[in-house]
């Protein structure tokens, strides 16, 4: 078995694990690194890795709100008008309708205005968002979402508000990956999308999947280190998406019910799910409850781990089998 | 109505002769009944009492002693016990002492804390190593 062409540098090299066992490869999309591993015995690691590429430029391309040509931004011009999409943005179309019920409107894609008047209406490098002099003056609709989709044709009508996925596309693409993965015979892997991840098989040796959850207040050393045999882990932060708008810090984390930023004191909420799309969903819902958050995770029964402004690290009580290690 | 004689004189007299008969074999029967019956106890109403075989009691003895001996050990194991865990508590004061700030890592089960309970104040060792990463985009 020869090694994956092109194998970018060791991207667990950083916290100290070698990947001997692995097969590794990386590639950017949707503005993030993706990194792929897969284990020793998965065969024809090259199409496999090949084939997630694809997936994911296909996914970005479709989902994306920074290009004015995607499936996603075509439909929200159209508005009330019914409008043909690719596959991957009606299935996320669809997707974020349902976690929009399904949080009882606390998940809420039509903050796209929001965030342009906030000065997110671009793609911005990691670290260094600029600093627009607006605050945002509009906030999300409060009437229902009211969206149509014809699964027939692939048509949809989003409303009369743009739509941002924000990460369900990202939490989409992974689950697909997975899929495709399984279909392709790997039984051990993990792809990581910048932050959001799935994965399966148990780890490397059989022991679970470690993943280290990042300090939201940045730093090399995570707060907690999770283990997981198959599933997702999501991550809503506010490390590098926060920038001064109209005077005042802000993120891209929007709360539906003001308007503006929200979670409170929190900085970064972690959900391990096991579906990937479910858990991104969560982690950003869970965010934005603030200081309520350790109520809805226990109602919801959702294994979720907080970092608030002090960097005290909490976690719910079924967040508890998966943690092998966190900060104090 | 029987009109004989003889007859008449018979049905009389034949209860003059059962009843002495039928008397005698009451007796009879009480006494037979009396000499097959059990004994009854001197206590009167008081029921029999189980009598240990003098073997049986020596091996409850026996037990018993084996109990209390057993007893006795786990005391004296016990007291041994605080006695080592005294002195160790000693011994860990002292290397408090002289490592002032330094702390010692140990291994943990996760336990607490849940919801909003805070974590517990306690050394923290090095994070393992992961095979990724959960954090921010980007």
């Amino acid at each position: 078995m020869t090694a994956p062409t092109s194998i970018p540098s060791d991207p667990t090299a950083a916290y100290g694990l070698t990947a001997d066992e692995l097969w590794h490869s990386s590639f950017r999309s949707m503005g993030s690194p993706i990194r792929v591993q897969l284990g020793i015995g998965t065969a024809r690691p090259q199409r496999c890795h090949a084939q997630v590429r694809a997936l994911f430029n296909e996914a970005d391309r479709q989902c994306t709100r920074f290009d004015p040509y995607s499936d996603l931004m075509r439909a929200n011009a159209a508005g009330d008008d019914w409008h043909e999409v690719g596959v991957h943005c009606f299935v996320a179309l669809a997707a974020a309708y349902d976690a929009h019920l399904l949080t009882d409107g606390m998940f809420e894609p039509r903050v796209l205005t929001t965030l342009t008047e906030m000065g997110y209406g671009k793609s911005w490098p990691a670290v260094g968002a600029p600093d627009v002099a607006t605050a945002a003056t509009t906030a999300p609709p409060a009437v229902p979402w009211e969206p149509g989709f014809d699964e027939e044709r692939r048509v949809v009508r989003v409303g009369p508000h743009p739509i941002d996925l924000g990460g369900i596309g990202k939490g989409l693409t992974l689950r697909w990956a997975a899929e495709l993965l399984r279909d392709s015979g790997a039984e051990v892997f993990l792809v990581d999308a910048g932050g959001d991840c799935v994965m399966s098989g148990g780890g490397p040796d059989g022991g679970g999947w470690r993943v280290g959850v990042e300090d939201p207040a940045g730093g090399s050393a995570p707060v907690a280190v999770l283990v997981i045999d198959s599933g997702g882990c999501a991550t809503s932060s506010t490390r590098l998406r926060r920038w001064r708008a109209g005077g005042e810090d802000v993120h891209h984390l929007i709360d539906p019910r003001t308007g503006r930023s929200g979670g409170g004191e929190l900085r970064s909420v972690t959900v391990v799910h096991p579906d990937p799309a479910e858990g991104e969903v969560w982690s950003k819902t869970l965010f934005l409850h603030g200081a309520a958050i350790a109520d809805e995770a226990e109602r919801r029964q959702l294994a979720a781990l907080w970092v608030d402004s002090g960097g005290a690290v909490r976690f719910s009580a079924a967040m508890r089998d998966h943690l092998l290690w966190w900060r104090e | 109505m029987t009109t004989d004689p003889l007859i008449r004189k018979a049905s009389w007299n034949a209860p003059l002769i059962l009843a002495p008969c039928a008397a005698a074999l009451f007796g009879a029967s009480v006494w037979w009944a009396a000499g097959a019956s059990p004994a009854a106890s001197s206590a009167g109403t008081a029921p029999a009492q189980p009598v240990a075989a003098p073997a049986a009691r020596h091996a409850a003895a026996a037990q018993h002693a084996q109990a209390d001996a057993l007893y006795r050990a786990l005391r004296r194991e016990l007291t041994h016990r605080h006695q080592q865990a005294a002195q160790l508590e000693h011994r860990l004061q002292a290397l408090r002492a002289k490592s002032g700030h330094l702390h010692i890592a140990m291994p943990r089960i996760p336990s607490a804390p849940v919801g909003n309970v805070p974590a517990p104040v306690q050394p923290a060792p090095a994070p393992p190593a992961v095979n990724t990463v959960s954090g921010a985009s980007g």
